[in-house]
């Protein structure tokens, strides 16, 4: 029997994980051995640190390889509290205050560098974890290693062997369960909106910073809790555990299992200890075994077993088709467009400087609700740069643009995107590995706020948020006609359909003004009309509208006021009959605008 | 095409869950004592840096063992070997040690070569009452209120320093330049040679160096700048060859001395070249020189089964004889017991009866430990002699000039 | 002034090595984490030809080129073709296990010790500008900064580097331009493997021929490209010798402990200043 995609996040599967975790927490009373459940605890160990990984580099798409330390930094503050007769709950609870900080100094660097640095500076802290460890050898022992770390104490009660294993599987299954649901939220879709284009998330109201701020942190707390865990399983500590050797199984596992996913870290994990393990018998070729082991994971496990397994999931069990409850509800009663409540902007003596390059000079924009505002002019006159400053992406070298009478001065893009500024892109953004209308909800993130608490424990009111957003991103789909195709995956959907998303989550965020750049490029002559009655029935709406398009006789056929942009400066403004007419127009513009119009079908995205 | 291979690579992944389900490639001994065996358990870095040190110091124990079962065991008992390679790798020592104990409890635990996987193993075999030893030489190893069962058949690096000391004031030196490696026996050796020396009036400089390093000059610059009228040299690996090239290229002309970890752990005659070793004295186990006992029966015995194996000495004798001398001592513990126990042998080890005979130990005439110390109790002007350096042949330094 | 030169020659091995990656980098767009490896199998090149052939030093360059060559060619196939783009996770994971690979087959031949390699065995240093150095890291220093300096400018002048320069830009364009892209990556991680392993004799001589090799000088590389800017060779020298010299002055002022804190150092006052490195490019357009 096949269902339908939705009914594989509806319905509660999540329930099968949970039954196997239980399962392997009774594993001790079956009479299964302490060398395998010894085995287990590694498991859940590193799966632990491949979870924070995943969380950064899989969601995230930052490659922040800091784990191994703060594995070791939650390690030794647990083991040193514990040979200082502490209880394992302060152990634990220092862990997790040494790995959050932990998390908050790599973030910095994070935040300024780019992918490739960020990896190098955390792999760094990683080779010098060894270097800190013996210059406090009163803490750490040294070289010599934390020894005499006694047997685990939990509120007061010494903890057997079989306690301490129903611990780490305990606190293991929690917080893959909490973490499972932070990844299952808005705050997961905004990671991976981030990880695909951390300007789309800043269009979309998203601070970029402080998203990585939370995901280093969060990332870091699975690491010191089995840091603090690891410490008291072997009563002794040496830094070799937590170099660049750990690392390796870490980033392998990750990847093994599928960096982009929860179970995934699980699957790795267990592969990459068990491997290793069982190639203790293979004696000196044990190394070649390894790194085979690891080519062919790269190799044939692309997004790892993980993605393999979804990928089966979908052919066997899941049909396309078939759609949920309540998108065959709205598809029987299409949604109504509501009112739109659009605001004025102002764009005041915009001049914006490159080097010594000026692209816009002087330039007075006025945008009304309930009006179609189109820019155009050439190549390099202009056009986008003055979108990117309308939306924050380029702070003006002077002027000022203001939202209904409100200054937006030395605001960023989110803030902007928060202040009701929403907008397309030239090339559609739309995330990989996200459902249509999961890509539309993502734009109602800096809308709503849940906290990330809330979202754990999945509280009510991080459920109804999630329902919301699921109901409104379903209506603007019904709006455009595309309701159908809601739990699809949003990047297999062709490039008319993704432009159409994109306007579509350009409006989920309640806008102020909706700039769209290009949105004609690349479709064919029934999109393009389309798309021309879509953008009529927004402005009858009340939307603020500014387009800035080639295909001129579109423009023509919906724009209300057009602005021809000409070296960074508006030689012309006015209603499309009277721009038509304008003889500076004619003589600087309009020559080429005819032969784009002519060529416009062949273009494509290119431009 | 694709999904077959998938089909392969999914089944090479799931085989290997299976084979460390059923055990971790660990081989599979007979329950203790049921059979008439004695059960030894032996963690070592069998692949690794240390590969070779481990390798060879088997053969040790598998001439032991030999050579035991052959004069009536341990107490009756026939030992039986199992090894086990721990990668160097703690975690993974524990929890191979572990799965062991899970099948049967092995008599005797061997914990690797160095105090890392010692001090992760002795929570475990300290718990479960089991008799371990190890070739580890970090002081918290000799340890008797808290590890009564652990002992290091070794000489601590006290006695090295006081040896080196030695040979320092023999050769007048007044101000030593000190370079020895960051890692945990380096760092040891360190503190134990600069208190050493200042001790016997030895102004020292001290410099160390990370294993990765791969040019010594900075280090050695560093200590030439203070004017050492003398150096010391603790090294082991491919460090050992940098330090003695940097040394030739910096022109020190100041005599080198060695401690005992360049010729223990190396063969110079690999990692360096004759034209370094101009102004360099090495410290070496008598075992390592010609000028060893080849009389006594079991040196015979230890040798005769070297050859019989076709084993290959790369480095000195002295890694085999520590093998095989770690489970005669361990025998010997048993056969005073009278028992199996690891608390009945170990307080027979830590009071030892008068040997009666001939010593059966193939390195020094009297092994024995303590109640307080669980190193060897071999002075430092039996452990160690001073030659001059050159490369091993079958075991014996070839001292050249 | 010996110190600067030791500082340098220790560079010049950083410097080898990122040279090839770059070359790699440039042609494919590949981080090869595997090409310190390449090396590794080098050094023991190098100790057979000594030894066991007998080779005259430039013979042995040959030689060892030829084989890393081989060696390069042989990791395109097994652990880059397949993949043809496909992502830059599965490449470091690859590329990881090809050099895990390549160090289990020199323990198996070669054991865990290291052995000296005979070129150059027993040389006297001189006097040079104020220091001494050893005749082989002059060469060193000189080899590495020509190797630096022809594939720069290759890459830049040559049909050959820009086809290269285009595929890492934008795979699929530059294969409709008729840039055969298959065989760019195999002739690039030939060439890389090729230079590399050309410098072995003259890098064995300092370090020994040892299969842990590769560990210590790789992630040393990867300090070296973040400093310099990824492919660019100027950056890879200049990178190179600047940790070089960092190393060794800071071991020698500071002391040993300190040799990898102030490398670190270095590399975050880099990046914080130019996050894409002191010659890496920065692209300026957002949207």
């Amino acid at each position: 029997m096949k269902i339908s995609q939705r009914a594989l996040v509806t319905r509660p599967f999540w329930l099968i994980p949970l039954a196997v975790g239980l399962m392997v927490l009774v594993l001790p009373f079956l009479g299964i051995g302490a060398g395998i459940l010894q085995v287990v605890i590694s498991v859940a160990l590193l799966a632990l640190l491949v979870l924070g990984l995943n969380m950064t580099f899989g969601y995230g798409g930052e490659l922040a390889l800091g784990q191994s330390a703060i594995y070791g930094v939650g390690a030794y503050f647990a083991g040193y509290l514990a040979t200082q007769k502490f209880d394992l709950s302060i152990g634990l609870l220092a862990a997790i205050l040494a790995a959050a900080v932990i998390g908050l100094i790599t973030a910095i660097p994070g935040i300024r560098l780019g992918a490739w640095s960020l990896a190098m500076v955390t792999l760094f802290l990683v080779l010098l974890f060894p270097n800190f460890v013996t210059l406090l050898p009163e803490f750490t022992g040294g070289q010599a290693g934390l020894s005499g770390i006694p047997l685990p104490v939990l509120f007061g009660v010494k903890l057997s062997a079989t306690g301490f294993y129903v611990l780490v599987i305990g606190v293991t299954v929690l917080t893959f369960a909490l973490f499972r649901n932070f990844v299952a939220s808005r705050h997961g879709v905004a990671l991976k909106v981030m990880r695909e284009s951390p300007v789309l998330a800043r269009s979309l109201g998203i601070s970029v910073p402080r998203l990585k701020l939370t995901a280093y942190v969060l990332s870091a707390l699975p690491a010191g809790v089995a840091g603090a865990l690891f410490a008291s399983q072997q009563g002794y500590l040496s830094h070799g555990s937590f170099g660049f050797q750990a690392l390796i199984p870490i980033i392998a596992a990750s990847v093994i299992g599928g960096s982009a996913s929860i179970y995934g870290a699980l699957i790795g994990a267990a592969i990459m200890v068990i491997g290793p393990l069982s190639t203790v018998g293979l004696q000196e070729y044990s190394l070649i075994f390894f790194g085979g082991l690891l080519l062919i994971a790269g190799l044939f496990f692309t997004g790892g077993l993980t993605s393999v397994a979804n990928k089966f999931i979908l052919a066997k069990f899941v049909d396309h088709r078939a759609l949920a409850p309540d998108v065959e509800e709205v598809l029987r009663n299409p949604s109504a467009l509501e009112h739109i409540d659009g605001k004025d902007m102002i764009a005041s003596a915009i001049t914006m400087d490159f080097g010594g390059n000026r692209a816009l000079d002087g330039v007075n924009l006025e945008t009304k609700p309930g009006q179609i505002t189109v820019l155009i002019g050439p190549n390099g006159s202009g056009k986008t740069t003055l979108l990117n400053v309308i939306s924050g992406f380029y702070r003006p070298t002077s002027g000022v643009v203001s939202i209904e009478g409100d200054a937006m001065e030395g605001k960023s893009a989110h803030r902007l995107a928060m202040a009701g500024v929403s907008r397309t892109f030239q090339t559609p953004v739309v995330p990989r590995e996200m459902t249509a209308v999961d890509v539309v909800a993502s734009a109602r993130f800096s809308r709503s706020r849940t906290s990330i608490v809330a979202t754990m424990l999945r509280m009510p009111s991080a459920r109804r948020g999630q329902v919301n957003d699921r109901a409104e991103a379903l209506r603007l789909l019904s709006l455009l006609g595309i309701a159908e195709l809601a739990d699809r995956p949003a990047s297999d959907l062709p490039l008319g359909t993704r432009r159409l998303l994109e306007v579509a989550r350009a409006l989920a965020g309640d806008p102020a003004v909706v700039l769209l750049d290009e949105p004609a490029s690349g479709l064919d002559e029934n999109e393009v009309e389309a798309l021309g009655d879509l953008i009529r029935a927004l402005r009858d709406a009340g939307a603020n509208i500014v387009i800035v398009e080639h295909n001129f006789e579109m423009i023509m056929g919906i724009a209300d006021q057009v602005n021809v942009l000409h070296l960074g400066k508006i030689i012309a403004s006015g209603p499309p009959s009277v721009v038509r007419d304008d003889p500076a127009v004619i003589e600087s513009y309009l020559g080429k605008a005819a032969r784009d119009l002519m060529t416009a079908g062949k273009e494509g995205a290119a431009s | 095409m694709v999904s077959k291979k998938l089909i392969a690579a999914l089944g090479v992944l799931s085989s290997l869950f299976l084979t460390a389900c059923t055990g971790g490639g660990a081989g599979n001994a007979p329950a203790s004592g049921a059979g008439g065996t004695y059960n030894i358990y032996a963690s070592y870095p069998v692949t690794g840096a240390l590969a070779t040190t481990a390798k060879t110091v088997i053969t040790g124990l598998e001439a032991a063992v030999e050579d035991i079962n052959t004069s009536g065991g341990f107490g009756g008992r026939q030992a039986k070997l199992t090894i086990v390679d721990d990668q160097l790798d703690p975690a993974k020592a524990v929890t191979l040690l572990q799965q062991q104990i899970d099948k049967a409890k092995p008599d005797l635990v061997l914990a690797g070569v160095t105090s890392n996987i010692a001090l992760a193993l002795l929570p475990l075999t300290t718990r479960n009452e089991i008799l371990t030893m190890t070739l580890g030489q970090s002081s918290k190893i000799s340890d008797p209120a808290n590890f009564p069962f652990a002992f290091s058949p070794t000489v601590p690096n006290v006695q090295d320093a006081k040896a080196v000391t030695t040979q320092l004031l023999s050769q007048g030196i007044k101000k030593v330049g000190m370079l020895t490696a960051n890692d945990a026996n380096g760092t040891d050796t360190a503190t134990a040679y600069a208190a050493a020396f200042k001790a016997a009036g030895i102004e020292v400089v001290a410099d160390s160096y990370a294993a990765a390093d791969i040019d010594m000059t900075a280090p050695l610059e560093r200590l030439s700048a203070d004017d050492p009228d003398g150096l010391v040299m603790q090294a082991f690996g491919p460090a050992a060859g940098y330090i003695l090239t940097g040394i030739t290229k910096l022109g020190l002309g100041i005599p080198v001395v060695a401690g005992i970890s360049l010729s223990a752990g190396n063969n110079l005659g690999t990692i360096s070249s004759p034209a370094d070793w101009k102004n360099l004295t090495i410290s070496a186990y008598p075992i390592n020189t010609a000028k060893r006992d080849e009389s006594g029966r079991l040196f015979k015995s230890l040798m005769a089964h070297l050859k019989s194996s076709g084993a290959k000495l790369t480095n000195g004798m002295n890694q085999v004889a520590d093998g095989f001398d770690m489970l005669q001592i361990a025998r010997r513990g048993v056969d005073q017991a009278g028992a199996v126990d690891a608390a009945s042998v170990s307080k027979a080890l830590e009071n030892p009866r008068p040997l009666d005979g001939t010593a059966p130990y193939v390195r020094w005439g009297t092994q024995t430990f303590s109640p307080e110390s669980h190193f060897l109790g071999v002075s430092a002007k039996d452990a160690y002699v001073f030659v001059k350096p050159g490369p091993y042949v079958d075991g014996v330094i070839q001292s050249i000039g | 002034m010996i110190l600067l030169w030791a500082g340098l020659a220790i560079g010049a091995v950083y410097a080898l090595v990122a040279v090839g990656c770059n070359i790699v980098f440039i042609a494919s767009g590949v981080f090869n984490f595997a090409q310190a490896y390449v090396l590794m199998i080098g050094s023991f090149t190098a100790l057979i030809s000594g030894a066991q052939l007998g080779l005259p030093l430039w013979a042995a360059i040959i030689f060892c080129a030829v084989v890393g060559a081989l060696v390069g060619a042989v990791e395109e196939v097994v652990a880059i073709r397949r993949l043809s783009g496909k992502g830059a996770d599965n490449e470091l994971v690859t590329t990881l296990g090809f050099s895990v690979i390549l160090s289990g087959i020199a323990f198996v031949i070669w054991g865990p010790n290291p052995l000296s390699v005979s070129y150059f065995a027993g040389q006297t240093a001189f006097d040079f500008l104020g220091g001494r150095i050893e005749f082989s890291d002059v060469l060193l220093i000189l080899v590495s900064i020509l190797v630096a300096g022809a594939t720069g400018l290759f890459a830049r002048k040559s049909i050959i580097g820009l086809a290269g320069l285009a595929t890492a830009e934008d795979r699929a364009a530059a294969m409709l331009r008729g840039v055969n892209v298959k065989a760019l990556s195999l002739g690039a991680f030939a060439l890389g493997g090729a230079l590399v392993a050309a410098g072995a004799p003259l890098v064995a001589s300092k370090t020994l021929a040892s299969y842990s090799l590769g560990d210590s000088i790789a992630v040393k590389v990867f300090v070296v490209l973040a400093i310099g800017g990824i492919g660019s060779q100027r950056g890879a020298l200049v990178g190179g010798f600047a940790v070089g010299l960092v190393e060794v002055f800071s071991a020698r002022y500071l002391g040993g402990d300190w040799a990898g804190i102030s490398v670190f150092i270095l590399l975050v006052i880099v990046l914080l200043v130019r996050p894409s490195g002191l010659f890496g490019q920065i692209k300026k357009r957002v949207v």
